[in-house]
């Protein structure tokens, strides 16, 4: 059933136009009803259930719809072999990408993180443990080093490239709270001779030292971000 | 005004037809116009185009083909939030939460300010600064180690103390007695403090710089700039 945008003539008999017309009709019935709530909706008629959008190209550059003062352009695109949303501000301005690899596409985005405190002695720490106060992609914890805090953190989920291959090229920020002692604090990943002993695709570690060196016990509070470039 | 789809039937008189017509290119035009720029509308470039989209929460996930991608609102423990899904009934992912896009982290808060507490401005004269009332400057620490210190006051308080933050500061010259000392590495942590809440709450958090040095004699430092960010979870 193909909709006929040139019927009726004015020269054609209604006779001959009736099936046109009845077959437009139902089109409109139906193609609308695709992402809109239909005409014959109980409520909310002309409102959408959803907006499905087809790719318009690959190259955003030639590809994305033209924009004319006081209006923005929501549309998708390929990126290689994903399609994705771009948008597109007034007059014409450079379209840029919303969405890579099913996640909003911030430029940097956190893999994981974590606020919690050294009062759980076990070896490894869950990550429900009562210590834990706020984490993401956290498996578990182990302890490097007795009881002073120094830990391994393992993610649930690895790092991913944006070829979706787990990857230890990723950002981090620590910082950590004293409790009891005037001396400095410093969170960091520990010195190694090898990068990826201490820095994973699905794990990092982190140990607070004092100004001499020294692990320290007495830490309330240690905080891990881990970001990834999309 | 109902539409009616099957009309013209093929034994149907035109007269009769014509008000059915007529009634449905009506409720087309006024349906459409719902979300949609008027078929009638003055530019023709105009016509069809969204003035908003208005999403009806939806039961369980759309369907989607090759090369096409959903966005559509479903219900959330019950509300509405925005979802899409990718190419061939691929992967739903969640885009809002909380009046706000569904990141894994969402900030809380930040500032950047120079070490008198004022809050630094972009060269457009905005603010650089979200949820942050105050930055107030405490007493140059003559404590070993300890020096500038800081409370920065949220303007509206955050739904826990359990946060993360992220902190930048950038030193000028440290004063080792009266000699100026720029080799000691430095550091910024919250303030310690015997109790948690004292330097990290739902109001406030207070910072200190320390100086990182095996010799614990008194150093006095400045901090000429510090950002600092606040992350909650977004889930």
């Amino acid at each position: 059933m193909t909709f006929d945008p040139t019927k009726p003539q004015s020269t054609d008999f209604i006779s001959d136009s009736q099936p046109v017309l009845l077959s437009n009709n139902q089109q409109l019935n139906t193609v609308f009803d695709v992402d809109h709530l239909t005409y014959n909706a109980s409520a909310n008629r002309g409102k959408h259930k959803k907006v499905t959008l087809r790719s318009q190209g690959s190259d955003s550059s030639t590809d994305s719809p033209p924009t004319r003062e006081n209006e923005y352009a929501m549309f998708t695109l390929q990126d290689g072999s994903d399609t994705e949303i771009y948008l597109r501000g007034e007059q014409n301005a450079t379209a840029f990408q919303a969405t890579r690899n099913n996640e909003l596409f911030m430029r940097v985005y956190p893999v994981f993180a974590i606020n919690m405190d050294n009062s759980d002695a076990s070896n490894p720490i869950p990550s429900g443990s009562a210590s834990v106060f706020s984490s993401y992609n956290l498996n578990n914890i182990n302890r490097l080093s007795g009881s002073s805090a120094s830990f391994q953190f393992n993610f649930t989920n690895p790092v991913l490239d944006s070829s979706g291959v787990a990857t230890n090229n990723y950002l981090w920020t620590a910082n950590c709270f004293h409790q009891s002692s005037s001396n400095p604090s410093i969170a960091q990943v520990p010195p190694s001779g090898t990068y990826s002993t201490v820095v994973g695709n699905n794990f990092i570690r982190i140990q607070c030292i004092n100004q001499n060196g020294t692990l320290l016990t007495n830490i309330r509070r240690l905080v891990v971000i881990c970001w990834k470039f999309q | 005004m109902t539409f009616k789809p099957n009309v013209p039937q093929p034994s149907d008189y035109m007269s009769s037809s014509q008000i059915d017509l007529l009634r449905n290119n009506t409720t087309i035009e006024q349906v459409f116009n719902v979300n949609h720029v008027p078929m009638t509308n003055s530019l023709d470039e105009d016509r069809g185009k969204h003035k908003c989209v208005s999403f009806i929460s939806q039961a369980s996930d759309p369907t989607t083909t090759t090369q096409e991608r959903a966005v559509y609102t479903k219900d959330d423990s019950g509300v509405p939030n925005l979802f899409m899904r990718g190419p061939s009934d691929g992967t739903v992912s969640k885009l809002t939460k909380d009046n706000a896009w569904m990141a894994v982290l969402k900030v809380l808060a930040y500032v950047t300010f120079d070490k008198n507490g004022n809050i630094l401005k972009d060269p457009y004269g905005t603010q650089l600064s979200y949820n942050v009332a105050s930055v107030t400057p405490g007493a140059i620490a003559a404590a070993p180690f300890r020096f500038d210190n800081y409370t920065i006051t949220y303007e509206n308080a955050l739904p826990t103390d359990n946060y993360f933050w992220n902190i930048s500061p950038q030193f000028g010259p440290l004063i080792q007695g009266n000699v100026v000392d720029q080799t000691k590495p430095v550091t910024v942590t919250p303030t310690v403090n015997a109790v948690y809440t004292d330097s990290v709450s739902t109001a406030f958090i207070k910072l200190s710089g320390y100086t990182v040095s095996s010799v614990s004699n008194v150093s006095i430092g400045r901090i000429a700039t510090m950002k600092v960010v606040i992350y909650g979870l977004a889930t």
